[in-house]
């Protein structure tokens, strides 16, 4: 049912919108947080996976005896224990806790549990397997082909043969007919590349088991339920009997940590030792293991009119989901983007989600979003300098604006800080003194100024796409607070931003609200901590059962005070008399109450389910400031810009520091990240710290942050979901920078110098 | 087997050590001090960092039987009877932790250097802070901090 939140006129909150101190960030400082890795439980062993060094291959036997004769080495497992299907398996793919076929380099092949982690990776020297080596492809375009080695070939059983997991072809208007009216076309392909995640924390899981048949896993997860519900359905027990915690202390997640199929294996391991058994990934083994970002072929044309209209936007994408379906929404997702930011009637879009024997990729910041803005925001500013327009003055003529119709979802827009961040960003980086004339300046050194904007996703995206967050709220008898939430921290702050929304809907204190996340025996049901939902939709949900808390504490303080409900308020932790306010109770007085708690009326629990009720279009606009070196085709960035329409800033502190975040992460997309797989074996060919290379503090340029806030009537408190922001536009920016600098138009990311020398050999040949 | 006595967080130790482990395996599994943690095992991302005699050292690439005699100092030995110091509190305050894994070598690597060097400008703690990897904060906010720290804005 849709509702509609009205805003009070001039609101007066005094938690919301400030920058309190973090809970828990003093654990943080002084090394008391425990992450997952940190823990011991009695009797723990230590476990490491045998992975496949084939890129394809078939499991004909494994021997693990000389392995089990090890001293220390308590249990193996295999296939033969634990090929149980890993739901959610996307499509007509299937993923097991181990199984008797490897799809790549570093695919899991058995799990061993021993007394130390030395000895564990001892006994996985004495596994004998007996592989049956098969042909591989890691090439997204030669698995398309018909002749190309099968990835799955089981999917064969339901009639589907090749490679293509999915296909998705979206169109709105008529495209052909369009492009017939362009007085202009470009057609460009673009390549985005496979890049990971990096969370300074690598995975690390932990498995208990009782003799009654009760598993208790912790792990570095950015969801717990999605996870435990996966696995009862795996191991075929009550949902009851699976205790899944997500410590409170996540080293990051980035959408790399909330699917595995390792999780089964594990527990299947844990109960065969009959001990609990921690489990982790080394550097190496979270580089070549773990999901990674999906590699993307974008072929774009668009056509526009002299005047800077567009008539016509067409995408054939191609998305490299690797070995596991993972990815398999991506090829989909993707069509969105193009129907969110500029108005044009016509748009074709035709994507494949392939499978290729290189590891699993699929989400990660932005997910879609992120590949597909580099290719649809360069094409902006080389279609504007074609003819002869001001590239930010073509994304002002172009943009949706509030109540324009989105194409995708039929929904207006309900409210938009687009201009706002385009021009104040542009006044920020200096957009006047950029040169209209690409690579028009003399000299070895050429500087330019590029933007990009975007619109990312949020919940509601389409109708068809409902999703829930809960809240369950709890008093004391003192008056403080007990919130509890099925969503996890994964360092951005949620804890104290929840207990923020919390404390301002109560009218309580924010150190008097206790924040318990992620407990599957303790929290109601939560979402992924992914999508940028969880502060739109969990915060939803936390309003709503403060809201009845509040309205709850009035009522008991009506009763206490022998005043009408409608004379009274709550705030900072007392419901006091609107026309008398040094005349009220504090929470505690009120739930003391002998009439009252006599009654058991001091123990209120209040529970909400919340669903946005309308997507709310999250907007930014990025400009960069560049100086390429034209003899070696080095890039330096000198300044970035970032302008966000975050709907309202609920920690203005936390959200800039998800916006510079965003930007680290953007910037190496853009300039330095690749993980490079070779063709010859499969093998990831740079899996660490030296040779993937990550933006150091000194690399980092001049950063601004520009907050920009619309307040949306649709979502608690006007909010927009901010994590994924600047990761998307940052690439994009800086291509346009370069392309402004020195005409050179670079079509494969990352802009290293080589592929950035490569472009202005060719633009001056 | 060795046995090596050292100094750490101003309390005297000896302790038997095995041939191939690290100083990080000493300080997490030997002392269950958890502060410091293994992020990459090769010394290139600097969450394992301690303060070795003084010097900030990746203590996942030291060998533990080198470290008798030595003065060891741990996230979990700068705060003085329950008081932060100075870059515990600038970190709390500036927002300067976000999931907080690289924080603990990030404020020993910033304590080994401003001991040493109290006045460095921002770009000399930038280059310092090189052996830091942060992938939450874009660095921002941790070099704001430290910086605060150096002006003397933070206790």
């Amino acid at each position: 049912m849709a509702k509609t939140i009205v805003l009070p006129k001039q609101p007066e909150y005094t938690i919301i919108g400030t920058s309190p101190e973090m809970k828990l960030s003093k654990n943080k400082v002084t090394g008391r947080a425990e992450y997952t890795v940190d823990m011991k439980r009695p009797g723990m062993l230590y476990a490491r996976t045998l992975r496949s060094p084939y890129a394809s291959a078939n499991i004909r036997g494994i021997d693990y005896s000389k392995a089990m004769e090890l001293s220390g080495v308590w249990a193996v497992v295999t296939y033969e224990d634990a090929k149980l299907l890993y739901k959610p398996s996307h499509g007509n793919a299937r993923e097991y806790g181990l199984d008797d076929m490897v799809r790549y380099v570093g695919d899991k092949v058995a799990m061993v549990a021993a007394e130390t982690e030395e000895i564990a990776n001892q006994a996985l020297e004495l596994i004998e397997v007996d592989y049956e080596v098969l042909p591989f492809v890691v090439d997204m375009e030669e698995a398309m082909k018909p002749d190309a080695p099968v990835v799955h070939p089981e999917r064969q059983e339901l009639g589907v043969d090749g490679n293509i997991l999915e296909v998705s072809e979206q169109e709105w208007g008529d495209a052909e007919e369009g492009f017939k009216e362009a007085d202009f076309i470009i057609e460009n392909r673009f390549y985005t590349p496979r890049v990971c995640h990096c969370a300074i924390e690598p995975h690390a899981m932990l498995a208990e088991w009782d003799l009654d048949g009760n598993l208790t896993m912790w792990s570095s997860e950015q969801t717990a339920f999605m996870i435990r519900d996966s696995l009862a359905e795996a191991l075929q027990i009550p949902r009851s009997k699976i205790r899944f915690i997500v410590p409170e202390f996540v080293g990051g997640g980035f959408g790399g940590k909330y699917e595995s199929a390792e999780k089964i294996a594990l527990a299947i391991l844990a109960k065969k030792a009959g001990r609990p058994v921690m489990w982790r990934l080394t550097r190496e083994e979270e580089f070549y293991t773990t999901r990674t970002r999906s590699p993307c072929i974008f072929e774009t044309k668009t056509g526009v009119k002299k005047d800077g209209t567009f008539v016509a936007r067409q995408i054939r994408a191609i998305v490299d989901v690797g070995s596991y379906a993972w990815g398999a929404i991506m090829a989909s997702r993707a069509a969105s983007y193009m129907t969110m930011l500029y108005k044009c009637a016509n748009i074709k879009y035709t994507g494949y989600g392939v499978f290729t024997n290189t590891p699993p990729s699929g989400a990660m910041r932005g997910f879609t979003s992120t590949p597909v803005h580099y290719a649809m925001e360069a094409e902006i500013d080389e279609i504007a300098t074609a003819i002869g327009m001001d590239p930010l003055e073509f994304r002002l003529k172009n943009k949706l604006n509030v109540g324009d119709t989105i194409p995708l979802n039929g929904v207006p827009v309900s409210s938009s800080g687009l201009e706002e961040t385009m021009l104040k960003g542009a006044e920020a980086i200096g957009w006047h003194r950029r040169n209209s004339q690409p690579g028009s300046t003399d000299g070895r050194f050429k500087r330019g100024i590029g933007m990009a904007s975007y619109c990312h996703y949020s919940p509601m995206l389409k109708h068809t796409e409902r999703s829930i967050g809960n809240a369950l709220l709890k008093s004391n008898i003192d008056g403080s607070f007990h919130l509890l939430l099925g969503i996890a921290d994964i360092g951005q702050g949620l804890r104290t931003i929840m207990a923020q929304i919390c404390a301002e809907a109560l009218g309580g204190k924010l150190d008097e609200i206790d924040v318990t996340l992620a407990d599957t025996s303790v929290t109601p049901w939560g979402a992924t901590t992914a999508a940028s939902r969880s502060t739109i939709e969990t915060g939803g949900a936390v309003k709503e059962a403060a809201d009845e808390m509040r309205m709850r504490l009035i009522a008991l303080a009506s009763e206490a005070m022998g005043l009408l409900e409608a004379g009274l308020e709550a705030k900072d932790g007392r419901v006091y008399e609107i026309d008398n306010p040094s005349n009220g109770l504090k929470f505690g007085e009120i739930l003391h109450h002998p009439d009252i708690y006599l009654r058991g009326d001091n123990v209120i629990i209040t529970k909400a389910t919340y669903s946005v009720p309308q997507f709310v279009p999250p907007y930014g606009s990025q400009f960069a400031e560049v100086e390429v070196d034209t003899e070696t085709g080095e890039v330096r960035v000198i300044k970035m810009v970032a302008s966000s329409d975050v709907g309202r800033a609920i920690h203005p502190k936390s959200v800039e520091g998800q916006l510079e975040g965003g930007i680290h992460m953007g910037i190496g997309f853009a300039l330095a990240e690749e993980l490079k797989i070779d063709p010859e074996t499969g093998r990831t060919l740079n899996p660490n710290f030296l040779d993937y290379k990550m933006y150091r503090s000194g690399d980092m340029p001049e950063l601004e942050i520009i907050i920009v806030e619309p307040i949306d009537p649709y979502s608690v408190y006007g909010v927009k979901g901010v994590g994924e922001m600047t990761v998307i536009a940052t690439a994009p920016a800086v291509r346009n920078a370069i392309f402004n600098a020195t005409g050179a138009k670079v079509f494969r990311l990352p802009l290293t110098s080589e592929n950035v020398y490569a472009a202005l050999k060719e633009k001056n040949a | 087997m060795v046995e090596v006595t050292f100094r750490v967080n101003g309390r005297a130790r000896t302790i038997p050590v095995e041939p191939g482990s690290t100083l990080l395996d000493v300080i997490r599994e030997d002392l269950r001090l958890t502060g410091a943690k293994e992020g990459c095992g090769k010394g290139e991302c600097g969450a394992c960092t301690v303060i070795l005699d003084r010097d900030a050292v990746p203590s996942c690439l030291v060998p533990a039987a080198s470290i008798d005699g030595k003065e060891i100092i741990t996230i979990e030995g700068i705060e003085e009877n329950g008081k932060l110091h100075p870059l515990q509190t600038a970190f709390v305050k500036y927002h300067a932790s976000q999931c907080g894994f690289c924080t603990p070598g990030m404020v020993l690597t910033a304590k080994a250097y401003l001991d040493k060097n109290p006045t460095p400008s921002e770009e000399e703690i930038r280059d310092i802070m090189m052996s830091n990897l942060c992938r939450c904060t874009g660095y921002e906010k941790i070099i704001e901090a430290i910086m605060a720290v150096v002006k003397g804005d933070v206790a």
